[in-house]
């Protein structure tokens, strides 16, 4: 392992991001390590985290076989905190916490294990941790998103994966919404209802939810949804983009989030389609290799550089 | 109604979709009634079931169905397809009166929208919607059918139910081409006013797909505005509306993908009496909360669906070689064989069993977003990435 953190991430909690996006196969894992060797580039300490609990294969990206610590091994508590289940990569400044394939009930994690993964992450020695979510809206997976600082919603350019992305992000406002609001049977029952996007009582925006709320309960509930809801503020990166027309796909995303979910997005940028990727893809070779030029690595610089000049990178 | 030639196209397709516009041609009731099964909820499939129904000559069953397809019509706000249905429902039985004042009630209630026929409709009082609706006569168009030509007498005002049209200007000296617009579901079109004069097409319309129409005639519509002004007036407004051809781009594209996204499918069940699992896999463009038809693929045996009818099978929604959703299962309602013989397409309808909590949210935001989110999420699409 190495421990080569800087003096920040000895000190603080990392910052945490979650990659997620709903559809498999669009570079969600390929992006989460782009951006992580981009962050070790700049000379952050950096730790990338498998976790796609029902499907790991992170590690592979990384050319490593069979794992020799997994996520796993701190589930079941044979290494006390996450940074001894941290395995050494080949670019310096970064770090992998490799996913727990082999357990598969892990896809269906218990309130207090997702509850001590979460209090564990936060306190990795690191200055950023990036967390690789699993394809799909499963609970988990919405949870470990939420509660990230840098929320990256990735698409590809493609009309099915930008309706999936923002059916993740619809879903993860919903998941808010539904824990807000778990002890409150009425309210839970409403927000429950206008999931349903073909509901009878014609709410088909959160600004019509809260609306409902407010004539229905406390404007007070209302107020408060809208706080919790302004904490979403998803980054939408477009990945596998061929031209410069395709990185408009996040707009899309961006501007009917905004007008159904009363959530303000942000464009993170786009990462150019990389044939040399999807060799070292196909051959197993870890991508900490990719070329400092290559398109892909250039991109993710750029959007990590976006982000930090924007505040929260 | 007008022969179409069946071409199917199941691997690209949804199989729902190809059965309304008769590319996948259903001629027995008790091939339908199955699939009404697995997919519970979809006005135009009951609209389909009932006219088969109606062919038959089984009045009482074809009137329950129209009945059943008005009002998944109207929950999804398609207050056109729902009068066309209820004006077949009523045609096997008069409605009374309460009957109609209720259904009016629920037009006015959960009709609405921007389109010619919703707003047309959602703002007629009581008796301006019968009056309507007794003088609405049906039409069927097979794709390329002239509906009439520019220069041609006007005879009759449209209202599309289903299908395209596409409407063309005569070319201007000077332009580079003709206009042509798209003409869809709940527009209106026809030259028909003024009332009081003879009147010309200014534009040639043709069916460019299966369409089904509702027409009333000038004299008709003459002596019923005469008692209702306010129909002639909402009618000459709205059958100047044209939906801008960006929109109406992304609306046909939506059709084709409305009931939800390609997916991988992968399904399990038990081959044979010594209980050996067999997994037969294929893809899906038709899939909700109630059922799925999976499209299987080309390496499936007639043997692989005679074992798979007989048991109950568990489904694994797949991403690419990602586990999307598992653990559904439930039985097989309905099969269909398409293609050539000597290589035929085999098509299952399932239903689900109940399901927990948990996947059926999976399920449903896998399968549905709002219309008017996937709607605009197709326009921006169109307007700022396609190429």
């Amino acid at each position: 392992m190495q421990n080569q953190h800087t003096e920040n991430a000895l000190t603080q909690s990392p910052q945490i991001w979650a990659v997620g996006g709903g559809k498999g196969g669009i570079g969600k894992s390929v992006l989460s390590i782009l951006i992580s060797m981009a962050l070790a580039e700049k000379g952050q300490d950096t730790v990338v985290i498998d976790g796609d609990l029902g499907g790991a294969n992170l590690h592979t990206f990384m050319g490593i076989r069979t794992p020799s610590r997994t996520l796993n091994d701190f589930i079941s508590r044979q290494c006390a905190t996450l940074d001894e289940v941290c395995m050494g990569t080949e670019q310096k400044g970064l770090r992998i916490i490799c996913g727990a394939s082999e357990v598969l009930t892990l896809a269906n994690l218990q309130y207090t294990q997702k509850v001590k993964i979460l209090q564990a992450i936060s306190r990795i020695e690191a200055d950023h941790v990036i967390l690789d979510l699993g394809a799909g809206t499963g609970f988990n997976t919405l949870d470990f998103f939420l509660s990230a600082d840098r929320q990256i919603v990735v698409m590809t350019p493609q009309p099915v994966a930008i309706q999936n992305a923002y059916a993740f992000v619809r879903n993860a406002v919903y998941r808010t919404l539904s824990r807000l609001t778990s002890r409150r049977p009425s309210l839970g029952r409403l927000v429950k209802t206008a999931m349903d996007p073909k509901n009878d009582m014609r709410v088909r925006t959160v600004s019509t939810l809260l609306d409902r709320v407010a004539e229905n309960g406390d404007p007070a509930d209302a107020t408060e949804m809208a706080i919790h809801l302004k904490r979403i503020r998803p980054t939408l990166i477009t990945n596998m983009a061929r031209e410069p027309r395709d990185k408009n796909a996040g707009r899309i995303i961006q501007m009917v989030s905004q007008k159904h979910l009363m959530i303000q997005a942000e464009i993170g940028g786009g990462v150019y389609y990389d044939p040399q990727i999807n060799a070292m893809v196909s051959a197993m070779e870890p991508l900490t290799r990719v070329e400092r030029d290559s398109n892909a690595l250039q991109s993710a610089l750029t959007i990590v550089s976006h982000l930090e000049n924007t505040g929260k990178g | 109604m007008n022969g179409i030639e069946p071409h199917a196209n199941p691997d690209q397709e949804s199989i729902i979709e190809q059965i309304i516009n008769d590319q996948i041609d259903i001629h027995s009731v008790e091939e339908l009634e199955p699939l009404l099964d697995v997919f519970p909820d979809n006005p135009a499939l009951y609209r389909k079931f009932a006219d088969l129904l109606a062919g038959r000559k089984r009045a009482d069953a074809a009137m329950l169905a129209y009945h059943k397809a008005a009002t998944l019509y109207l929950d999804a706000g398609m207050v056109l397809q729902s009068i066309v249905a209820k004006i077949l429902e009523w045609s096997i039985v008069k409605p009374s009166h309460r009957e109609g004042h209720d259904f009016h009630a629920m037009v006015r209630r959960k009709g609405g929208g921007d389109m010619p026929s919703q707003v047309l409709f959602s703002q007629l009082n009581y008796e301006e919607m019968v009056t309507l609706m007794l003088r609405l006569t049906r039409v069927r168009l097979s794709p390329d059918e002239v509906v009439y030509d520019a220069g041609q007498e006007s005879t009759d005002i449209y209202l599309i139910v289903s299908g395209e049209l596409t409407e063309t200007l005569p070319q201007i000296e000077g332009a580079a081409s003709a206009t042509a617009i798209t003409l869809a579901e709940n527009d209106i079109f026809g030259d028909i006013f003024p009332l009081e004069e003879e009147s010309l097409c200014l534009a040639r319309v043709v069916a460019t797909s299966a369409v089904e129409l509702v027409k009333i005639s000038k004299p008709v519509l003459k002596a019923t505005c005469y008692r209702y002004p306010r129909i002639r007036e909402l009618l000459e407004r709205l059958s100047r509306i044209r939906t801008p051809q960006g929109s109406r781009a992304w609306q046909t594209v939506r059709r084709s993908c409305r009931y939800c996204l390609p997916a991988d499918i992968s399904v399990e069940f038990t081959s044979d009496n010594t209980g050996n699992k067999r997994v037969v896999n294929g893809t899906t463009r038709d899939l909700s909360t109630g059922g799925i038809c999976v499209v299987l693929k080309s390496d499936t045996t007639r043997s692989d669906i005679d074992a798979l009818l007989k048991q109950k099978p568990t489904l694994t929604i797949l991403e690419g070689n990602r586990t999307v959703i598992d653990g559904l299962t439930g039985n097989v309602a309905w099969r269909k064989t398409v293609g050539r013989m000597a290589r035929p397409t085999h098509i299952v309808g399932i239903t689900f069993d109940p399901m927990a909590e948990e996947t059926a949210i999976a399920l449903n935001a896998f399968c549905t977003i709002s219309n008017d989110e996937q709607d605009m999420i197709w326009n921006l699409w169109n307007h700022l990435v396609r190429h």
